[in-house]
C-alpha cells in the first residue's frame, strides 16, 4: 500500500516530458508490448490534438503555459525530496523477471532504440523535477538562479547521491519557464534502489551498456553540488546564450520581453550538460557492481546526444536486413515523440531527432547524405511552444524528406498551421505512425553479440566509441 | 508616594500619556504609535531610520499627538538609555513603554547562519531587555507605568523555519512574568508589565524578513490588521493585563494547545510548511532587514490585505450565524 | 506644616527678604522664583524633589510671600533688582534658576543688566503670551487653566493673594502685561529650557516655540497633561527636567 503511495508521490514529482522520463516510460511500456502514445502520460486522441491546435495562437501559448505550471511541484514538496524516490519510480516501470542486458547513463533518444532491440531496461542517471517558481522572470538568469538557489542546495543536502543542475533556458523553455524552474538531478552514485534492480532483476553475465555522453556546459557552482547552467542543448550555440547579439535581441522583442539581452551569471567551470551530459562520478560505482556481480561493462562514448542516432539507424537497417524485411522506410522522431514498439512493428529505421532545431536538421541531412536512400522517409517533429531561435519551420523539414526519398518523403503527425505551438503534437504522433502500412510481428531480441558483428561488418565510420 | 495629581495621571485615563515606542517606524510599533497619538499622547518614537519615523511623528501630530524622534538601534543598551533620558528631557516622564521593535530570519535551522540567529536574538531579546532596563528604571520612581512587551502567538506554539524568532517570543513572555514577579515582589503595584501576542499581522516583517528558506515569506493566514494590535495595546494602557492575545484565532489554538499540544505542535508545522512559506515563488537568500534597515519610510501595514480579509471573514461569519439562526427558527416552527 | 527647612532672612534691597529652604547645605543652589501674587509656598511639592540633590532656595520678592515690600508696588525692573540684590548679599551668583510664570519675566530682566548672576535657567510657563496682554484674556486663560491644576493649589494661592492685597496684585499685573518679555530672552546666554503644560491655556505651545528660538542656549519640554503651574502640579516632571538641564551643563559640580 504505502508502496503504491511512494509510487503515486514520485510520478507526481517528475516531468511528464522530460527526457529521461520518457525514455523509461516508453521502454517500461515497450517491454509489456505497450506503445508509448501520448508519451504515456495518457490516451492519444487525433481528435482532440485537432481541437488543441485549433485553438487561437495566445490560447495555444497558454495551454503550454499552464502545462508548466501543473507539471511544476510546489516548492514546499520539492524541498523534501528524495532521490531514492525517484529511483524507485523509475525501476518500478520495469515489471519483467530478468532483463539480458540494460542500458545505463546519457539520455538519448536513440538510445531507446537500442535498448529496444536488446529488450533491455533503461535506468537514466538525470531526471528533471520542476519545481513551481511563478515569481521569477525568464530573461533575469542571476534573479532565477538566486531564487532557486536556496532549494537546489536543499536538495543536494539531502541528498548526496545527487548532483542538482538548475537550467534556466529562456530560448527553448520559454513558456515553461513563466511557471517552473528546471532542476535536473544527476545521479553520481549507483544507490541502494538501483543497485537492488540490478542485483535482482538482471540476467546472470547479462551485460551493462552504460551511455557516456560527453557534452559539457559553462555552470556556475551555487552549492555544495549544486549548479547553475543558463541555456542547454537547442538552437543556440552556447556561446550565443553568454553574449546574446541581434538574433537574441529580435527574439526578445518578438516575445514582448522588456529585455534586449541576457546577462547570466559569470560561469566558474565547464560541467557535464544539464540534460543530456553524463557525469562520470557514476561510472566507478557501476564497474565495481559489475565487477562484484560478473556482468561485463559495454561503455558507449558519444560528444553529443544526437551522434548515437546514425548508428542506431544503421544497426537496425542491419537487423532489419538480416531477417529479410527491406528496411527501406526512415521514421525521423524528435525529442520524446518516439516510440520504439511502432518502429519495429512497422519496420522502419528509427533516427532520432534531438529536438526541431537547426542542429537536429543538420544531423538528419548529413546522415541521409552519408547513407544508402531509404525509399520513404517520415519525420515527426516535437513542439515546444514558442518560435525559438533555430528551430526549423516544417517546410524545410519537408522539403529535406522529399529531396531524400527514393519514394515518398513528408512530415508525419505534425500540424502545420500550429507548429511549433501544435499543443496537439503528443497526442498525435503514435496514431499518426500507426496509420503507415506494413505490419511485422515483434522479433526476438538482439543479444549483446549481434551488436559486435553488427559493428565488425558496417563499414561507416560512426562518431561513437564502443568499448 | 506622592499622591498621583490630579487632571492627567488618573489610573484609567488614556490621554496625555507619555509612550515610548521602540521599532516605531513600521508595523505594529507604528500602528501604535498612531492609535495613541489619536488619544493625545505624547510619543517617543524609535527605531534604525529616521526618515520612517519623521514620517511616523508627522503623522502622530496629524492626529493630535506630539511626538519626537529618537532614531536608535535597540541592541545598543546605551542608545536605548538615551531614548529614555530624551523622553525624560522633554516629556519629564515615561507613562507607557512599549517594546515592538522585532527582526525574524525564516531558515531551516542548520541553514541559518550563526550570525543571523545572533542578530536576532539580540534585536527581539536584547533589544527588549535594553528597553525593560531603561523604562522600568524610569517607572519604578515614579511608581506608575505601563510597560508592554510585543510578543507574539509565536511565543505560545512555536514555528519551523523560524527558531529564532521563536525563542526569542518565548523568552520575552519569560522575560515579562519575570518582571511582573519581581516588581510584585517590591510592592511596585503601579507599574504593570503586559505581554502582547498577536497572531498573523498585516505587517512588512515578512517582507523585510532574512530568508533561508528558498521560498518567499508570505503572512500565514488568517492574516490581522496592525491597528487591531494598536487597539488591544490601547486597552492594555487603560486596564494592565498580564497577557493577551491578538486575534480570534490565536486565542483558539492558545487554547487549544494546551488540551492537546501534541496536534497544535503538528497543525502549526504543517500551517508554516504549506501556508506560510509560497509554493510556488522562490526566493533568494538573503539577511533581510537584519543588518540594514529597509529601505523607504515604512509602513504600518504589509500588503498581506489584513483589512479585507478580516472584512470576508467577518461576513462569512455573520451569514452562517444569520444562516444558523433562519435554519433553527424555520424548525422550530415546523 | 510648610515641609521647608529653617527659613532665611537677608537683609537686602531695602527690605528682609525671606527665602524658604530645603535641601542639604553643601549641595549646589537652586534659586526659585515666583509669580504673579505667590510665594515661595507652592513650589513646595517641587522642592522636595530636587531636595535629593540641590539646596532648594525659594525666595519671596518683596511684597510677596513673607517679604514686606514698599508701600510703591514694585515693576520688573524693581522686582529683578531686588532678585540681584538678594543674589549677590546671599552669594548665589551662578546659581541655578527656577522661575515659574512671571517668576520668568523678572529672570530675564535680571539677565539684562547682570547677566553674571545667571546659571541655567528654567523658565517654566513663561508669561506674557504677546498675544494675550489684555486683563480679560488672561484671567479668561487663568480660570480655564485651573481645571489642570492639583487640588489645593486654589487655596494655596487665595491664601497668597490675600496676604499680597488688592492693590499690589492690580499694579504687579498693570507691569508685567506691559513687560516686552520677548526683547530681554536673548540676554539669558545661559542653557535654558522652556518649560510647559501640554494642557497649559495661558502659556500657548506657539508662544514658548517663540521663547525657545529667542535664547540662545535653549531648549524646549512639555509635560503632556499639565498646566500652568508646573512645579505644583507636575513637580516629579518638572524636576526631571530641571535634572536633566543641570545634568547637561554640569553645574553640579560648581
Amino acid at each position: 500500500m504505502s508502496g503504491m503511495r511512494q509510487h503515486a508521490r514520485a510520478a507526481r514529482l517528475l516531468t511528464d516530458f522530460d527526457s529521461s522520463v520518457n525514455m523509461v516510460r516508453a521502454l517500461g511500456r515497450f517491454l509489456r508490448g505497450r506503445d508509448h502514445r501520448a508519451m504515456s502520460a495518457g490516451p492519444a486522441s487525433p481528435l482532440l490534438a485537432g481541437a488543441l491546435a485549433a485553438l487561437p495562437h495566445t490560447a495555444r501559448r497558454d495551454l503550454f503555459e499552464a502545462m508548466g505550471f501543473l507539471q511544476a511541484v510546489p516548492l514546499d514538496r520539492v524541498s523534501r525530496l528524495d532521490g531514492d524516490e525517484l529511483a524507485h519510480w523509475a525501476t518500478r516501470q520495469y515489471r519483467g523477471e530478468r532483463y539480458p542486458a540494460v542500458v545505463l547513463g546519457a539520455a538519448s533518444g536513440a538510445a531507446v532504440h537500442l535498448a529496444a532491440a536488446l529488450r533491455a531496461p533503461f535506468l537514466p542517471q538525470t531526471l528533471l523535477v520542476g519545481a513551481r517558481d511563478t515569481a521569477t522572470d525568464p530573461d533575469d538568469p542571476v534573479g532565477a538562479m538566486r531564487a532557486v538557489a536556496p532549494t537546489a542546495r536543499r536538495i543536494a543536502q539531502r541528498n548526496p547521491e545527487l548532483a542538482v543542475y538548475h537550467m534556466h533556458d529562456p530560448a527553448q523553455d520559454r513558456p515553461m519557464l513563466q511557471n517552473l524552474a528546471y532542476l535536473r538531478l544527476k545521479r553520481l552514485r549507483l544507490g541502494r534502489i538501483h543497485e537492488r534492480f540490478l542485483e535482482q532483476r538482471l540476467a546472470p553475465g547479462a551485460p551493462i551498456i552504460l551511455l557516456d555522453c560527453t557534452r559539457t556546459w559553462r555552470t556556475r557552482e551555487v552549492g555544495e553540488r549544486a549548479y547553475f547552467q543558463f541555456g542547454c542543448l537547442g538552437g543556440l550555440p552556447e556561446e550565443e546564450y553568454h553574449h546574446s547579439g541581434e538574433r537574441v535581441a529580435e527574439y526578445l522583442r518578438q516575445q514582448g520581453s522588456p529585455w534586449r539581452h541576457w546577462d547570466p551569471p559569470e560561469p566558474d567551470a565547464r560541467r557535464p550538460e544539464a540534460e543530456w551530459g553524463f557525469d562520470p562520478a557514476l561510472e566507478s560505482d557501476v564497474a565495481w557492481f559489475a565487477e562484484r556481480f560478473g556482468h561485463p561493462v559495454h561503455r558507449i562514448t558519444v560528444a553529443e546526444p544526437q551522434d548515437l542516432s546514425p548508428v542506431v539507424a544503421d544497426l537496425y537497417r542491419w537487423w532489419y536486413r538480416r531477417r529479410g524485411l527491406p528496411g527501406d522506410r526512415l521514421l525521423a522522431e524528435s525529442y520524446v515523440q518516439f516510440d520504439p514498439m511502432w518502429a519495429l512493428r512497422l519496420g522502419a529505421v528509427p533516427f532520432w531527432l534531438r529536438f526541431n532545431m537547426e542542429p537536429a536538421y543538420e544531423a538528419l541531412r548529413d546522415y541521409l547524405h552519408a547513407t544508402e536512400r531509404f525509399r520513404d522517409i517520415h519525420v515527426n517533429l516535437f513542439s515546444q511552444g514558442l518560435w525559438s531561435p533555430g528551430v526549423v519551420p516544417v517546410d524545410r523539414w519537408r522539403a529535406l524528406a522529399a529531396e531524400q526519398a527514393a519514394g515518398a518523403g513528408e512530415v508525419l503527425g505534425v500540424d502545420e498551421d500550429a507548429y511549433p505551438l501544435d499543443a496537439g503534437s503528443s497526442l498525435r504522433y503514435t496514431p499518426a505512425f500507426r496509420s503507415l502500412p506494413p505490419r511485422h510481428s515483434l522479433p526476438p531480441p538482439l543479444s549483446i553479440e549481434d551488436i559486435d558483428e553488427f559493428r565488425a561488418q558496417t563499414s561507416t565510420m560512426h562518431a561513437v566509441d564502443w568499448s | 508616594m506622592e499622591p498621583s495629581p490630579a487632571g492627567y495621571f488618573d489610573g484609567m485615563r488614556i490621554k496625555d500619556r507619555v509612550v515610548v515606542v521602540t521599532g516605531a517606524s513600521s508595523g505594529i510599533g507604528r500602528a501604535a504609535a498612531l492609535a495613541l497619538a489619536g488619544h493625545d499622547c505624547a510619543l517617543v518614537l524609535t527605531a534604525r531610520r529616521e526618515g520612517a519615523l519623521q514620517q511616523v511623528a508627522e503623522e502622530c501630530t496629524a492626529r493630535g499627538g506630539q511626538a519626537i524622534v529618537v532614531p536608535a538601534d535597540v541592541t545598543d543598551a546605551d542608545a536605548v538609555q538615551q531614548v529614555a533620558r530624551q523622553a525624560l528631557d522633554r516629556f519629564g516622564r515615561i507613562d507607557v513603554w512599549i517594546n515592538a521593535a522585532a527582526v525574524t530570519v525564516f531558515g531551516p535551522f542548520q541553514d541559518t547562519p550563526l550570525q543571523d540567529f545572533r542578530r536576532v536574538v539580540d534585536v527581539n531579546l536584547m533589544g527588549y531587555v535594553h528597553g525593560c532596563r531603561a523604562a522600568l528604571a524610569v517607572l519604578r520612581e515614579q511608581g506608575r507605568g505601563v510597560l508592554i512587551n510585543v510578543s507574539s502567538i509565536v511565543g505560545v506554539i512555536a514555528q519551523p523555519y523560524t527558531p529564532a524568532y521563536g525563542t526569542t517570543k518565548f523568552a520575552i513572555r519569560a522575560l515579562s512574568t519575570s518582571l511582573r514577579q519581581e516588581l510584585w515582589l517590591d510592592g511596585a503595584r503601579g507599574v504593570k508589565v503586559c505581554t502582547v501576542l498577536p497572531a498573523t499581522i498585516d505587517t512588512p516583517l515578512f517582507q523585510q524578513a532574512a530568508n533561508y528558506t528558498g521560498r518567499e515569506v508570505r503572512a500565514m493566514p488568517p492574516v490581522y490588521t496592525p491597528e487591531r494590535v494598536a487597539h488591544t495595546i490601547v486597552s492594555l494602557v487603560r486596564r494592565p493585563r498580564r497577557e493577551v492575545v491578538v486575534g480570534p484565532m490565536g486565542r483558539s489554538l492558545v487554547l487549544q494547545s494546551k488540551f492537546t499540544p501534541g496536534f497544535v505542535e503538528k497543525l502549526m508545522a504543517f500551517q508554516v510548511h504549506r501556508r506560510h512559506l509560497s509554493r510556488k515563488h522562490p526566493a533568494p537568500a538573503g539577511s533581510g532587514n537584519l543588518h540594514e534597515p529597509a529601505a523607504g519610510t515604512g509602513s504600518a501595514r504589509g500588503g498581506w490585505h489584513g483589512g479585507r480579509r478580516t472584512a470576508l471573514r467577518r461576513t462569512a461569519t455573520a451569514a452562517m450565524l444569520l444562516g444558523a439562526a433562519v435554519a433553527s427558527a424555520s424548525r422550530r416552527q415546523r | 506644616m510648610t515641609g521647608w527647612g529653617r527659613p532665611e532672612f537677608t537683609a537686602s534691597a531695602g527690605t528682609r527678604v525671606h527665602a524658604a529652604v530645603l535641601g542639604p547645605a553643601d549641595a549646589p543652589d537652586l534659586v526659585c522664583v515666583h509669580g504673579w501674587g505667590c510665594s515661595h509656598r507652592y513650589f513646595g511639592p517641587l522642592a522636595r524633589r530636587l531636595s535629593g540633590r540641590f539646596r532648594v532656595v525659594a525666595v519671596d520678592l518683596p511684597g510677596f510671600g513673607s517679604t514686606l515690600g514698599p508701600a510703591e508696588p514694585l515693576d520688573v525692573r524693581g522686582l529683578s533688582t531686588a532678585l540681584g540684590d538678594w543674589m549677590r548679599a546671599t552669594g548665589r551668583g551662578g546659581a541655578a534658576l527656577v522661575g515659574n510664570s512671571a517668576g520668568c519675566q523678572v529672570i530675564a530682566d535680571l539677565a539684562v543688566h547682570s547677566p553674571e548672576l545667571l546659571g541655567p535657567v528654567v523658565l517654566s510657563g513663561p508669561s506674557v503670551d504677546r498675544r494675550a496682554r489684555s486683563y480679560p484674556r488672561q484671567f479668561g486663560r487663568i480660570l480655564v487653566d485651573m481645571r489642570w491644576e492639583r487640588v489645593g493649589l486654589t487655596r494655596l494661592l487665595v491664601r497668597d493673594y490675600l496676604r499680597c492685597g488688592p492693590r499690589r496684585l492690580r499694579a504687579t499685573a498693570r507691569f508685567l502685561l506691559a513687560d516686552p518679555v520677548e526683547r530681554k530672552l536673548g540676554h539669558i546666554r545661559t542653557p535654558a529650557v522652556v518649560v510647559r503644560g501640554s494642557r497649559d491655556t495661558i502659556v500657548p505651545r506657539a508662544w514658548t516655540r517663540e521663547c525657545t528660538a529667542l535664547l540662545p542656549q535653549g531648549y524646549s519640554a512639555e509635560i503632556p497633561g499639565a498646566g500652568h503651574i508646573l512645579n505644583y502640579s507636575a513637580p516629579a516632571e518638572l524636576a526631571r527636567i530641571t535634572c536633566s538641564l543641570l545634568d547637561r551643563t554640569g553645574s553640579e559640580d560648581r
